[in-house]
């Protein structure tokens, strides 16, 4: 069992990983929006961190920054998880990259069950 | 002093006389006689007072008509004067012989009915100190007097032909473009040499099958201003038959006149006629001969005219085009200089006409980079100058005079002359700012409904695998089977939003791709388990064939993969049932050949064109129950040629089809650090 945290903006989505990660078991916390995902860290850590990059308030590389840079939360695993097109996923994977992602998922690539997977796959080897 | 007569005289007319004074031998006057007969010379001998007291010629009038007479009164009266015409007056003969002068003189005699020259030379006889007389010689001189004239005769000729040749080679003096001033020269040279005042020069109209009056010395209308070519005239027959025409009056005719009409012909082609008209006297041969000579002139220079007057149209043609084509269309010199500026060049540029010429091209066509880098080096004009190139539809931003930028499409091309040198260059300049603003707002509204679309089909794919997988509780296998057409439908739908994409993506120039040396064999072994169960499922054997160890190749994996998905895919899809689809390979040069071969239905030629088109699928309804947005191949051959490769395909209608394409192969490992 591991302790998840989705940051993501639509609600139809956070209620279908929301289904999945519990049916596995799986402990989630959901944050709609970059803002709350930051207020949420300050009051609690979670094993690994779903993040969406566009999303009102705050976007995902912001959230993500401020991540990295905070001491305790910097070692959290981060998976981005979006529906950008590829253009954009191709210049933002570098950053990504750079930022210290561990996964970098476009949502209609992947079924739930292959998230499930991704996330299993982070943790073990983070 | 007396004259001895008889020793001369021996002419019957002239009977001998006074004993002679000399006594010269028989023989020597026989010889005297041989000489004067085969030489037609003759004897006057005259008194000391003039009187003629021996005369012995071949003519007997002559002889009977002198004899004893007063000589300078004889020969200026009648009867003597009706024969015998001399060139001076016999009183001034006697008088300058009498002075001890020997005087040559000329007579026209008419005897026997015949107009005869004669030279008279007459001397004085001396005995001692005395003068006892005077002896003219005459000699026939006919036959020289009437060489001498033939000559003068031919002289004069000569001297009027070369009149004649001095004008017609004048003829070639008149150059340049004024036609009307030319013609009216040439007919006033042909009215001087065939001595005429009426003459017109008509030319064929093609359009108009007339012959239509260039040119005319006449006022009014004896030569009409045009002939159909039909009609019946004697201008038309010189034409129609491309000879000269002479048409003469009959004597006592009242009506008509004399008129000599002569084809203009070049080599085979004829284009008009020349002609006189209106003389007394009929046009002979030599008139033909003068007509044709310039006629021929005239026939060089009608050329000059119709070349002319073609290359003065097709400048202005070219003018117009020029003046208003919406399209900058500068003109470069061979050192890359300005040296052609149209209005719209000044309206792109900023530049104006004037400031624009004699400067250099790059200075004028400022060619920038997005961050406002100038790249005059990289201007192609170079290549076009020196190396002949043809530069088509270089997208290119341009910076303005005013500092503005704005997006290009420039076309080079060199400019040869007639030995095939390169002798300046032309560059086409199209505005395509709004197309580019165009394209960019299409390529965003693509990519935000993509994003947008992407969200919804997400949550199907999503909710549909959990029901699928039956995560949350059991379905009948009617609703799993339908279920199971939702998510295949649904994922059509995420496919086309990745073409889409993808094809947005590639018209925005936004594929960016990460090359680096790949193993293509592994990609394929991992597409073929991808699509096996499709390949299964229509029992179709996907099948590799590789005889050799494959090179690397330069290529970004992930599209390489999208590429053989594609291929390979389609090679499935367009199978007939129970057939194979190999995948082979051959290294060409520096490059990797794969191909996907299929034993599918094949594709016509029409269609073949069409196929790597957008949407191209569309015009080919074999495919449309293939399922599809009918962007993959124009994807993959985007890709393709992105990657610096090629694709092409092979078909045969209802054996199949083979799909190749090139990736560079990857020579050396990279450099990494």
């Amino acid at each position: 069992m591991a302790n998840i945290m989705l940051v993501e903006d639509d609600a139809i989505l956070v209620e279908m990983y929301q289904a999945k990660f519990e049916l596995e078991g799986h402990e989630i916390v959901v944050a709609t929006n970059g803002q709350d995902c930051l207020d949420m860290l300050e009051s609690y850590q979670p094993d690994i961190i779903l993040l969406d990059i566009l999303m009102p308030k705050l976007n995902g590389f912001h959230v993500l920054k401020e991540i990295k840079k905070h001491p305790e939360l910097r070692g959290i695993p981060v998976i981005l998880l979006t529906n950008l097109g590829e253009a954009e996923v191709d210049m933002n994977q570098e950053l990504a990259r750079a930022l210290g992602v561990n996964d970098y998922l476009i949502k209609s690539h992947h079924t739930p069950d292959e998230v499930v997977a991704k996330v299993m796959r982070a943790l073990n080897t983070a | 002093m007396a004259h001895n007569k008889s020793e001369f005289h021996h002419t019957a007319a002239a009977p001998p006389r006074a004993p002679a004074r000399f006594n010269p031998e028989q023989a020597a006057q026989e010889k005297l006689r041989i000489i004067q007969e085969s030489h037609s010379i003759g004897l006057i001998i005259l008194d000391g007072n003039n009187v003629v007291t021996s005369v012995n010629s071949r003519f007997a009038e002559l002889n009977r008509m002198l004899d004893g007479q007063d000589f300078t009164q004889a020969v200026m009266r009648p009867p003597l004067s009706d024969y015998l015409l001399l060139d001076m007056d016999p009183a001034d003969v006697v008088k300058w012989v009498r002075r001890g002068r020997e005087i040559t003189f000329y007579a026209e005699a008419t005897f026997d009915q015949r107009m005869r020259h004669l030279q008279l030379v007459a001397c004085q006889i001396k005995a001692g100190e005395d003068s006892e007389g005077i002896i003219i010689t005459t000699r026939d001189v006919t036959a020289l007097v009437q060489k001498t004239i033939e000559a003068n005769n031919m002289a004069r000729l000569a001297s009027r032909h070369s009149r004649e040749l001095t004008s017609l080679a004048e003829l070639g003096g008149f150059v340049g473009f004024r036609f009307n001033v030319i013609y009216q020269k040439y007919l006033a040279t042909a009215c001087s040499l065939l001595d005429t005042t009426h003459a017109s020069i008509y030319l064929y109209e093609p359009g108009q099958q007339l012959l239509k009056r260039v040119a005319t010395t006449v006022d009014f209308n004896e030569h009409p201003a045009s002939f159909g070519v039909n009609s019946e005239h004697t201008v038309v027959a010189a034409f129609t038959r491309r000879k000269p025409q002479n048409h003469k009056v009959e004597p006592g005719s009242s009506d008509g006149y004399n008129m000599l009409a002569v084809p203009i012909a070049l080599h085979t082609k004829t284009t008009g006629v020349v002609v006189a008209s209106h003389r007394e006297r009929a046009y002979d041969n030599h008139d033909i001969k003068l007509l044709r000579l310039l006629a021929t002139r005239l026939a060089v220079l009608v050329e000059n005219a119709e070349l002319y007057n073609e290359v003065n149209a097709r400048r202005e043609r070219w003018e117009a085009v020029f003046k208003f084509a919406e399209e900058g269309i500068i003109i470069f010199d061979k050192d890359g200089r300005v040296v052609g500026f149209n209005p719209a060049a000044s309206k792109l540029t900023g530049f104006g006409n004037n400031e624009a010429m004699g400067k250099l091209f790059t200075e004028v066509v400022r060619a920038v980079s997005a961050e406002g880098v100038d790249l005059a080096s990289l201007s192609p004009i170079r290549r076009v100058l020196r190396e002949g190139d043809v530069v088509t539809k270089r997208e290119q931003l341009l910076q303005t005079k005013s500092g503005q930028t704005l997006w290009t499409e420039i076309s080079y091309s060199p400019i040869y002359d007639d030995v095939g040198a390169v002798t300046s260059g032309i560059a086409v300049v199209g505005n395509i700012q709004k197309e580019r603003e165009i394209e960019a707002a299409k390529s965003d509204f693509i990519s935000i409904v993509s994003h947008e679309l992407r969200t919804p089909l997400t949550a199907i794919k999503g909710f549909l695998s959990m029901l699928l997988k039956k995560d949350f509780g059991g379905l009948s296998d009617k609703q799993f089977h339908f279920l199971s057409r939702v998510y295949q439908t649904n994922q059509r739908m995420i496919g086309l939003v990745e073409d889409l994409l993808d094809m947005s993506h590639i018209e925005s120039g936004k594929i960016r791709l990460k090359v680096t040396p790949v193993a293509v064999e592994p990609i394929i072994n991992d597409v073929l388990t991808e699509l096996s169960s499709k390949g299964f499922e229509r029992q179709i054997t996907l099948k590799v064939s590789r005889r050799q160890k494959l090179p690397l190749v330069l290529a970004d994996e992930t599209r390489l993969r999208q590429i053989l998905v594609n291929l390979m895919d389609n090679a499935i899809k367009y199978s007939l049932p129970k057939s194979e689809v190999v995948i082979d390979f051959k290294v060409q040069g520096n490059e990797l050949v794969t191909s996907v071969k299929d034993q599918g239905v094949g594709i016509t030629a029409a269609h073949i064109e069409r196929l790597f088109q957008r949407f191209g699928r569309i015009y080919n309804p074999m495919s449309m129950q293939a399922g599809g947005t009918g962007l993959g191949l124009y994807i993959v051959k985007n890709l393709v040629e992105s990657h610096g490769g090629r694709i092409w395909v092979t078909s045969r209608e209802g054996k199949g089809s083979r799909f190749s394409f090139s990736l560079p192969v990857a020579k050396q490992l990279p450099l990494l650090g």
